[in-house]
């Protein structure tokens, strides 16, 4: 299981939603419900029923407490890949050469939502639309360092506003610097063409 | 905290539906996709962090917080930056399960540069998804080309947090 968030194309997204719902409840959140449950059992056999109950209200508070924010959070997520197509991100990138075209990589790739399902292909069509090496890794590693929806849907809600102020602050330098790097490295891409289906 | 938090919820929600508002103004199906997307965002993600929240909040119960507060506190210094930059690589797995872990971290008085360290080798080594994703659509030159122009990341950021700490505190 990678990111919990069904980083599909939109078009995908659009099949009924039986199976949402089977994507939903899958064999996955069985495996985590189970280690959740574990690890309470843990919890209450080795430091007894009064701390598995304090530890309970704690995360039922905090649920409560979060629970809005994902709302608005989610609805982000799905709007941002409505508004922003992701044609409009590879031709950015694939026309610009150089370091412009690294800062423009890294602004893509902190606005690319969804999980590797949505950021390897678009790393792809980059490749194939004639994007440097250097705007590639930028790319990607903005998306996994200062995504803004992974910040959004889980850093955001569960770490609070103080942690991801100073995280992400002191991250967003990071793909620019990575994307430089890589730009003077001598290493030689090969990457094959996507599979046709 | 309480205060600062739901600022935060106003300005989510304010986002939200400016995004909704626009794309109600291009009237084609683009507000009834989002919506049907971003309810089927929160259907997945619902449970899994009603999932996540009790097993951070139970892992911080059983982690041996002051041993591990003792070596990556914020009193650790950069030492703890150096050793949560390698302890990142340990979680292989998605935000699902870093994020709780983080959380559970976080309440055992993790320092935050620490955690910051932690959470970037995380998302730069994540080896679940240089296996599953990177390495047979981007192939083992990208690989190479991104692990050797970002391997220091993790602990440039655990520094980086730091000073902005000092920074916005002082």
């Amino acid at each position: 299981m990678t990111d919990p968030i069904p980083a599909d194309k939109t078009d995908k997204a659009q099949t009924k939603e039986v199976s949402v719902w089977r994507r939903a409840f899958d064999t996955s959140l069985l495996a985590f419900a189970m280690l959740a449950c574990g690890s309470g059992a843990a919890v209450y056999w080795l430091h007894g029923g009064e701390t598995y109950r304090q530890s309970i209200d704690d995360s039922w508070h905090l649920f409560q407490f979060i629970f809005p924010r994902v709302g608005a959070a989610v609805l982000i997520a799905a709007f941002l890949q409505i508004l922003v197509p992701r044609e409009i991100v590879s031709r950015l990138i694939g026309e610009k050469a150089g370091i412009s075209s690294i800062f423009i990589a890294t602004i893509a790739g902190i606005f690319t939502p969804g999980g590797p399902l949505t950021s390897f292909p678009i790393v792809i069509a980059l490749y194939a639309s004639g994007a440097n090496k250097g705007a590639l890794v930028a790319y990607l590693s903005a998306w996994a360092m200062v995504g803004a929806q992974r910040i959004l849907v889980w850093e955001l809600p569960l770490m609070g506003p103080d942690f991801t102020l100073i995280r992400v602050g002191s991250s967003l330098i990071l793909p620019i610097l990575a994307g430089i790097i890589a730009l003077y490295l001598p290493i030689r891409l090969k990457i094959a063409d996507p599979p046709e289906v | 905290m309480e205060g600062t938090v739901s600022i935060v919820a106003v300005i989510m929600w304010a986002g939200a539906l400016t995004m909704i508002g626009f794309a109600a103004r291009r009237r084609d199906d683009s507000l009834k996709r989002g919506l049907r997307i971003g309810g089927g965002y929160f259907v997945i993600m619902a449970p899994r962090m009603f999932c996540a929240l009790f097993m951070a909040g139970f892992a911080a119960e059983l982690l041996p917080g002051e041993l591990i507060s003792g070596w990556l506190g914020t009193e650790s210094g950069f030492k703890g930056i150096m050793i949560a930059s390698i302890a990142g690589m340990a979680v292989p797995a998605g935000g699902v399960v870093a994020f709780p872990l983080a959380l559970a971290m976080y309440k055992i008085g993790v320092g935050i540069p620490q955690l910051t360290a932690f959470l970037t080798t995380w998302e730069i080594f994540a080896i679940h998804r240089i296996i599953a994703w990177e390495l047979p659509f981007l192939g083992p030159q990208f690989v190479a080309l991104r692990v050797s122009s970002s391997f220091f990341l993790p602990p440039l950021a655990g520094v980086l947090a730091a000073l902005l700490m000092t920074i916005l505190q002082g």
